[in-house]
């Protein structure tokens, strides 16, 4: 066998082993907590509405309507019952509403996204720059 | 010319009508964003998952039918099996139609790029197991050399598309495993299974269009393939970094995404030294059309993957770009900048190797290609700004989604014109090639039947040595002697259909 082949299979076999190994470890132990089983049923309901069409988890998704990572901190339970049960004009609408929820999914996608928050990840999205100033300032 | 070449027309010919598809949904939904009231026929999400799933779809299909198309070239043989590259195929298509058909009736897994229901799923990871179950068993029966790069890197490529689709099949309760999943398609898919396959059929196409020694290439193409692993794996990371995962993420993710740009370059090295000027203006038309889609290709690979993609994984600047328009400016460019020019490159090599392309019809290839090039550099340009003022918008002064859209509209409109223009060219592109198709349409779908036209490199070789006859008096009996050879070949070339 040539040397190129045999650099190139052991990148391939080393690069794979590591990039399975490192994901082992960032999911293993504590590092996941568990998913409450509202919270599951709220992921489902998240997810046959196709909501990361529009809006993003984790940054990732349609830029469109926003980020959901942090959304329960922003709005609380009841802002977010409110905002899914009576669902408000899209921005530049005049006759299109945000999608409808039922009461019973609207609590189901609340717990998920409450657990969303929960999750430890740097806390993205960065809070506004000039929001951090202005509660230096307050300090 | 190999009885699997004529089998993988299918593909490149269905390719290039998803791909036409593709330009005429998205500025559905590009409007659809811009006017919510309008009342488009296919809601937005609907739409939307539509686009994403075409995107990654049509790529791999072409890319498969290059690999089919290539591979044997290379090997020097038939394929192991050739029912199963027809099998493939028809598995394949329909899969992807049952994909589309049911998330336009709303059966939708609420996955980005991953919406398809997962029996289909199913069905598209058996597809590239029977593609790969083809090359290998071709690859150890061929006679050549068994460290081909070319061939290798086809190989290696195919297998990899298996490995990190399978743990996409399901879905997870914890939204960081399913994000963890999700870009080992989204990413790895892209920027490194079909970067290999991707590099192997181009180095094949090379070798036979601008007659490099296989030799000059073959260190090259380890080099990058070599880099392309390396860095390609790993720098999965730079999606990694705000999921939910250790912070270690953001040493691997921006460690190795600075990486990335290296076998671009490399690429970029080999292709520009293996040809000249003199010989570009040399080509056929065919062959230029070619040259240029893949130049297309190489131009968003260093800019628009390569250098914004390098920016954007740095992880403090990641924090305040990442989940703006600015990753869907990347994304563009890098998808279909990098890939899909190269996908549509291989696609009209390989249609138009027996059938002629009138003359005509290449004026409006070239106005296709412009078209394509603009539109894409002004949806590029229309999303970046409109990225760049939801950074500032949402995170230097804190303004809320609302106003932040009213904002940012006029940008969007600008990707919406641009997409229009991508439009034009892609529908055009795609009219041009099912038109010059359409009276052979049968024949490319007969697992038996044979085009009745002249090997078109051969007719363009032929041409040439007419002219230069005329000019070169004192030339004249070595290339008579060449004239004599090609006409034979085609003689047993037309004798053999």
């Amino acid at each position: 066998m040539q040397l190129p082949l045999k650099i190139f299979l052991a990148t391939v076999f080393l690069s794979i082993a590591l990039f399975f190994f490192v994901i082992y470890d960032s999911m293993a132990g504590n590092n996941l907590q568990n998913v409450p089983s509202e919270a599951v049923k709220g992921k489902m309901v998240f997810q046959k509405r196709a909501c990361i069409e529009c809006h993003t988890v984790f940054g990732n998704g349609g830029y469109y309507g926003g980020d959901l990572t942090k959304v329960y901190e922003k709005f609380g339970s009841n802002g977010l019952r409110a905002y899914l049960t009576q669902p408000p004009l899209l921005s530049g609408a005049k006759k299109k509403r945000h999608i409808y929820l039922s009461n019973e999914e609207a609590e189901e996608i609340t717990a998920y996204f409450r657990f969303l928050q929960s999750i430890p990840n740097m806390d993205w999205p960065p809070r506004p720059v000039y929001d951090k100033k202005e509660e230096a300032g307050v300090k | 010319m190999f009885r699997s070449q004529h089998l993988s027309y299918k593909y490149a010919l269905f390719a290039y009508f998803l791909f036409g598809l593709q330009g005429l949904v998205a500025s559905g939904g590009a409007i659809d964003l811009l006017f919510p009231d309008l009342g488009n026929p296919i809601p937005f999400v609907s739409g939307r998952a539509f686009h994403l799933n075409v995107s990654i779809y049509w790529p791999l299909i072409g890319m498969i039918g290059a690999m089919y198309f290539f591979f044997c070239q290379e090997a020097e043989r038939e394929f192991y099996s050739l029912k199963l590259i027809t099998i493939n195929f028809w598995i394949l298509a329909s899969t992807l139609g049952l994909i589309l058909g049911s998330l336009l009736l709303g059966f939708n897994e609420g996955r980005e790029y991953l919406e398809a229901i997962w029996p289909l799923k199913l069905a598209t990871a058996a597809c590239t197991i029977l593609l790969c179950f083809n090359l290998l068993t071709t690859y150890l029966a061929s006679d050549m050399p068994r460290s081909r790069a070319t061939l290798i890197s086809m190989v290696t490529g195919s297998v990899t598309l298996i490995i990190f689709y399978v743990p996409n099949i399901v879905s997870y309760a914890h939204p960081t495993v399913d994000e963890i999943a999700k870009f080992m398609v989204v990413h790895i898919w892209e920027e490194m299974s079909l970067e290999l396959i991707g590099t192997g059929v181009l180095a094949a196409l090379l070798i036979q269009v601008t007659k490099v020694k296989r030799q000059a290439v073959e260190t090259a193409i380890y080099l990058d393939i070599t880099f392309a692993i390396l860095a390609g794996i790993l720098a999965t990371g730079h999606h990694y970094y705000w999921i939910g995962v250790p912070s270690y993420w953001l040493w691997i993710g921006g460690t190795f995404s600075a990486m990335q740009v290296l076998p671009a370059i490399v690429l970029l090295y080999t292709t520009v030294k293996s040809m000249t000027f003199k010989e570009i203006f040399d080509l056929s038309n065919r062959d230029k059309i070619t040259l240029s889609l893949i130049g297309s290709s190489m131009f968003y690979h260093i800019f628009g993957a390569g250098f914004l993609g390098f920016l954007m994984a740095y992880p403090p600047l990641n924090r305040y770009v990442h989940g703006t328009y600015i990753t869907s400016a990347h994304s563009h460019l890098a998808l279909f900048g990098v890939f899909g020019f190269l996908v549509l490159a291989l696609c009209f090599h390989i249609l138009f190797t027996e059938i002629i392309l009138v003359k005509k019809m290449y004026r409006w290839c070239w106005g296709a290609i412009i078209s394509l090039n603009a539109g894409l550099l002004t949806m590029g340009i229309g999303l970046l700004i409109a990225g760049g003022l939801q950074v500032y918008f949402w995170r230097v002064i804190g303004l809320g989604i609302g106003e932040t859209n009213e904002f940012i509209r006029p940008y969007l409109f600008i990707r919406a014109f641009g997409g229009f223009l991508y439009a034009i060219g892609s529908l055009t592109l795609t009219f041009v090639v099912i038109k010059s198709i359409w009276p052979k349409i049968q024949v490319i779908f007969q697992s038996e039947g044979r085009l009745s036209v002249i090997n078109c490199d051969d007719l363009h070789r032929m041409h040439r040595l007419v002219g230069d006859l005329l000019q070169e008096e004192k030339k004249i009996e070595p290339l008579l002697k060449r004239i004599q050879v090609l006409y034979q070949s085609l003689l047993f070339f037309n004798k053999e259909k």
